[in-house]
């Protein structure tokens, strides 16, 4: 082997293909084997798809053909249980679709499988991507990689996980109020959720339709920057995505040109842990050396986001899952003698305690006497943040911010108490409800050797300067060459 | 509206959403959420203190205009595998327990 | 009957199926006649990630069905979510318009049987998505979801109806605007019109509305009619009784077999449908081009076609009313008047011999074999006397079965009528020969024989005298 495959970025591993340094069996055989030998320690994965060497092998095929290959030849992606796969298990993490095989693709699978890429399995994930510790799903908690006594992060922790232990160099993910930054984060390594509207939903199960994005979780920008290339642009099959021109992500950089970066006041508060503020500083120091401008922006509504979040969210949401009915597909509870049990009990005995919270909270927040004080409300409050979004991008190009306060928390830690549970969301929520574009980018670490990043908020639309930007902050990391324990 | 003071969830309010939700609890679960929506619904009501009263509902982060479709038939070739996935069938057709037993 | 003592309201919400070929947020065909679960897809059976898609076509259809209703076009409206959970609604919630519908504030005026016209309020129209089809079997039933997301119109009438027959003319006004319009086919036995009533009782001079009652599954006019009458009884027996707190707002079907309508539901069903803006879907608009093109296009509908009828042609009120029933038959009989000249004619024969035609051999008029470039020819030889209505039957017979001119036949068989007075003469002069007895008779009184010489000369002639002339001449003859 000719190349590193471990540390490879996505772009070195497509060239060695194409220039038949490697093959992609061999690629894929090694991070499948990868993937084998540590899932059981980690649980990043619910399905393995160990066929997926045939799918190498038609690539090597194309190769030895000299047929034209796509941007992705032989890249072995893991992808988000919430997407589906064409005859394929699509589990949601859940026992409701524990058993549902999916009669075709998301648009975002087939993008990818357009491009060449190989679709190494299905990641772990909280239940229908309701929570923020990967410690709902229905298939077990996921480990990080970093300390297997700590949450991977969610609700995309599966992919933040798999990712990080090298189990596939990159991963699908999606993002409602943080699920792709946060466990990126925790996890140590990079994720992007695009602008809404820039990735098609069609074929991701939906957890909050206004809110959700799917988007590329890798170890480099770069390889991010290239997998959104492929996966962004409009889609005739989802009415919400947005028909602008995709830029090539992976070739921004911001050269010698000097930004305006915000720093909200409130990103910033007394909630901010040691080391998180320590690392944050360090590169912000960085950055002003070289000659980039910081300016302290307030977001004052930043304190209702989670509110507002959270009662938009759980709304759609119990929507969204009324039709998990044990009528088509997915669960049916054997104890069931009339139309009404049969959806009582099939609901309650697959649906775990959080997601039975959410759409508590949805449906009472969406009910006779309620919605306008909850649902309404929280529709005027979103006009309001989004507005307060435009203004702070009327004289800055990006916002640079923490993207939790802390470091990942030990497994059990918080799971019992809800409302605690929500709150730790409060610096990612924001950006969903202003549908704009945000990543989680690593830079450094805790003294417990635990990953730390910071989060790049950019103008709607403009993943272009958010990515230039992210690779320069990428370059200001400390302590390169840090593994985790796995490896 | 939401009165002033605090919310209170009480069991027969958890009953009823879980009756619209379709959800069954026990009486465990119907404590623990009256509890925990009191708590949840309480700290939500902080919303108020925002003067909203010149907003617009945002629904949707980009208002655009609806997309549209050309009124052509396209079959879905599989729809085999989507009665496959029902729990019971008869023929084509789903099948599901009477409205009453 | 105690029903007189109270009025009766009547509002009707009608959904009415719009005519395309795919359904609404998805691309799969709207054909019912497929078999079980043929037209389905990830979409229209709620598949987890589905998303829907909206059919362009299905915003001009009800664009073009809210103008022709008077109605106030949104140029932006919104679709909602209606949250309840039933085995043909796959998504667990219909796409259907809450706070915004495409169409609001207009009204259609209905001419009621006395005559008289009335105008009924239409509150709204919206578009939603269809249900699918559950059969029940006992201790189990099935689903079919070939007609899950079908795009419908539901119209919603003011409370403005004050009997039972007002109700269904009005619906018979709708079903031929819509029909007229090309939206929809109209067809209520099949299911592509429905039509839910809205009933309630008050005694006269009470300004509050009675607790309305909502009547479904009703299929054809004629129901209509006899449910809402019968539950205008049920209602007003209650109040004779001063039971009508027992009116309560509910859904009851009807039961065409017995005549009586029965609560659907046992037990009191708290709905709340938790309707919310539906995230998956924009804001519908309609553009100024397009609300502008539909705008000019507009068609003339029957109500104004049966007045233009009637002061330009002359036609009678009935005449009027049954020509405009349906736009192909409106449209030959105007080509046939204008043609021939002779609308009052033209009106005659259509009513009784076309559509005797028509009806005895199971036609519809847009398959009729003869023109109305051609009925025009027949009636003009009919009106200037070249032929007499007699023989202008029987070339209309042919005309249908040898798709030969009226010109063409007359001319083949010698059918011109003979209006030569000598001819004639000799044929009545045969006649009296051969009859002395009747002769007798008639001169001795008994007027009546004068037919039978009619009838006697025409067969002579084999029925191509002018029938004019024949009663003329025999008069003369006779007399003498």
């Amino acid at each position: 082997m000719s190349i590193s495959l471990i540390n490879a970025k996505a772009s070195e591993i497509v060239e060695a293909i194409k220039s038949k340094k490697i093959s992609a069996l061999e690629v894929t055989e090694f991070f499948l084997k990868r993937a084998n030998e540590l899932n059981p320690q980690l649980n990043a994965f619910i399905s393995i798809d160990q066929s997926c060497i045939e799918q190498a092998k038609k690539i090597d095929m194309k190769v030895s053909k000299s047929e034209p290959l796509g941007k992705l030849a032989g890249l072995p992606i893991g992808v988000k249980d919430l997407l589906c796969v064409k005859d394929q298990v699509t589990t949601a993490a859940s026992k409701m679709l524990a058993n549902f095989k999916s009669p075709y693709s998301s648009t975002v699978v087939e993008r990818l499988v357009a491009e060449d890429a190989v679709i190494l399995g299905k990641t772990n994930l909280d239940e229908f991507a309701m929570g923020s510790s990967n410690e709902t799903s229905y298939f077990g908690v996921v480990k990080n990689p970093w300390n297997v006594e700590f949450v991977p992060g969610g609700s995309s922790g599966g992919s933040a996980s798999a990712v990080a232990a090298r189990m596939c160099p990159v991963a699908i993910g999606t993002d409602t109020g943080g699920s792709i930054r946060q466990p990126a984060n925790f996890c140590g390594i990079v994720g992007i959720k695009p602008s809404y509207g820039r990735v098609s939903r069609y074929g991701v199960v939906a957890f909050a339709s206004s809110l959700d994005q799917v988007g590329p979780m890798a170890t480099y920008v770069e390889d991010c920057a290239l997998v959104l290339e492929v996966i962004s642009g409009e889609d005739k099959m989802d009415s919400t995505s947005l028909g602008l021109e995709v830029a090539e992500y992976s070739k921004e950089s911001l050269g010698d040109k000097k930004i305006n970066i915000a720093l909200p006041k409130q990103y910033f508060g007394d909630a901010l842990s040691e080391d998180v503020k320590q690392n944050l500083q360090t590169v912000i120091e960085k950055l002003r050396a070289d000659g980039h401008k910081f300016n302290e922006v307030d977001l004052p509504l930043t304190e209702y986001a989670i509110s507002t979040y959270y009662l938009i969210a759980c709304s759609e949401a119990s929507s969204n899952l009324a039709r998990y009915d044990g009528v088509r597909y997915g669960y049916r509870s054997d104890e069931v003698s009339n139309l009404e049990s049969l959806y009582l009990k099939s609901r309650s005995e697959s649906f775990g305690p959080e997601v039975k919270r959410r759409l508590m909270l949805g449906t009472y927040a969406l009910s006779s006497g309620y919605y306008d004080a909850y649902f309404e409300k929280a529709c005027k409050l979103r006009a309001k943040l989004k507005k307060e979004f435009e203004k702070v991008f009327e004289s800055n190009d990006v916002i640079l911010s923490p993207v939790t306060t802390d470091t990942a928390f030990k497994i059990g830690e918080r799971i019992s108490d809800p409302l605690q549970m929500y709150l730790n969301d409060i610096l990612t929520i924001s950006t969903n409800l202003a549908g704009l574009p945000a990543m989680s980018v690593p830079i450094g670490y805790s003294k417990l050797k635990m990953p730390i990043g910071a989060q790049v908020i950019a103008r709607s639309f403009d993943e272009k300067q958010m990515i230039a930007f992210a690779k320069l902050l990428e370059s200001k990391k400390s302590q390169n060459g840090e593994q985790p324990d796995v490896f | 509206m939401v009165h002033q003071g605090t919310i209170m969830i009480d069991l027969k309010t958890v009953q009823h959403i879980a009756n619209l939700a379709k959800l069954e609890l026990s009486d465990e679960e119907a404590s623990a959420f009256s509890d925990q929506l009191t708590d949840i619904l309480g700290h939500f009501k902080k919303l108020e203190e925002v003067d909203t009263s010149s907003e617009e509902c945002l629904y949707t982060p980009n208002p655009i205009a609806q997309r549209l479709r050309e009124d052509e038939v396209v079959e879905f070739n599989e729809r085999q595998k989507i009665i496959d996935n029902a729990p019971e069938s008869s023929g084509q057709l789903i099948k599901v327990p009477p409205v009453v037993s | 009957m105690s029903s007189s003592r109270y009025e009766t309201v009547i509002g009707i919400e009608v959904h009415v199926q719009l005519n395309t070929k795919t359904k609404l947020f998805c691309s799969c065909s709207t054909e019912f006649s497929s078999s079980d679960n043929h037209n389905i897809c990830p979409v229209c059976t709620g598949m987890p990630g589905a998303l829907p898609v909206m059919n362009k076509k299905v915003i001009e259809l009800a664009s073009k069905t809210g103008l022709a209703l008077n109605c106030k076009i949104n140029q932006r409206s919104q679709f909602s979510r209606k949250n309840y959970f039933y085995p043909d609604s796959p998504k667990a919630y219909q796409i259907s318009q809450y706070d915004l519908p495409i169409c609001e504030n207009g009204y259609l005026d209905v001419r009621l049987s006395e005559g008289a016209v009335k105008r009924i309020g239409v509150t709204r129209a919206h578009i939603e998505e269809d249900a699918g089809k559950s059969s029940h079997h006992g201790n189990y039933s099935l689903i079919n979801f070939n007609r899950t997301c079908v795009p419908l119109l539901e119209i919603v009438s003011e409370p403005d109806m004050r009997s039972p027959s007002e109700a269904a003319e009005y619906v018979r006004a709708l079903r031929s605007v819509v029909q007229y319009l090309g939206v929809c086919d109209g067809n209520l036995e099949e299911g592509s019109m429905r039509a839910d009533c809205n009933v309630s009782i008050r005694p006269f001079g009470q300004k509050e509305f009675g607790t309305k009652v909502e009547l479904k599954n009703i299929n054809s006019f004629r129901f209509i009619e006899k449910a809402i009458a019968y539950e205008v009884s049920r209602q007003a027996d209650l109040y004779d009784n001063g039971d009508q707190d027992q009116i309560v707002q509910e859904t009851r079907l009807y039961d065409a077999d017995k005549n009586k309508t029965y609560s659907m539901r046992t037990k009191e069903d708290a709905h709340d449908y938790r309707y919310f803006p539906e995230p998956d879907l924009m804001n519908l608009m309609v553009s100024d081009e397009l609300l502008k093109e539909l705008q000019s296009r507009l068609i003339e509908l029957p109500f104004a076609k049966a007045e233009r009828f009637k002061e330009s042609f002359g036609l009678s009120e009935q005449d009027a009313l049954l020509l405009v029933q349906q736009r192909e038959m409106a449209e030959y009989f105007e080509e046939v008047a204008t043609k021939s000249k002779e609308p009052k004619l033209s009106a005659n024969w259509i009513s009784t011999e076309l559509m005797r035609v028509l009806k005895e051999s199971k036609q519809d008029i847009k398959d009729f074999s003869v023109s109305a470039g051609d009925l025009a020819e027949l009636l003009v030889l009919l009106s200037t006397k070249k032929i007499n209505a007699k023989i202008a039957k029987t070339v209309f017979e042919e005309m249908i079965t040898s798709s030969k001119t009226a010109g063409t036949i007359v001319e083949a068989k010698g059918l011109v009528q003979d209006d030569d007075p000598n001819s004639i003469a000799k044929f009545i002069d045969q006649v009296i020969e051969s009859n002395p007895e009747q002769v007798e008779q008639y001169r001795s009184g008994k007027e009546k024989v004068f037919n039978f010489f009619l009838g006697q000369t025409m067969r002579l002639s084999k029925g191509k005298a002018n029938p004019d002339l024949v009663s003329e001449l025999l008069k003369e003859k006779l007399s003498k």
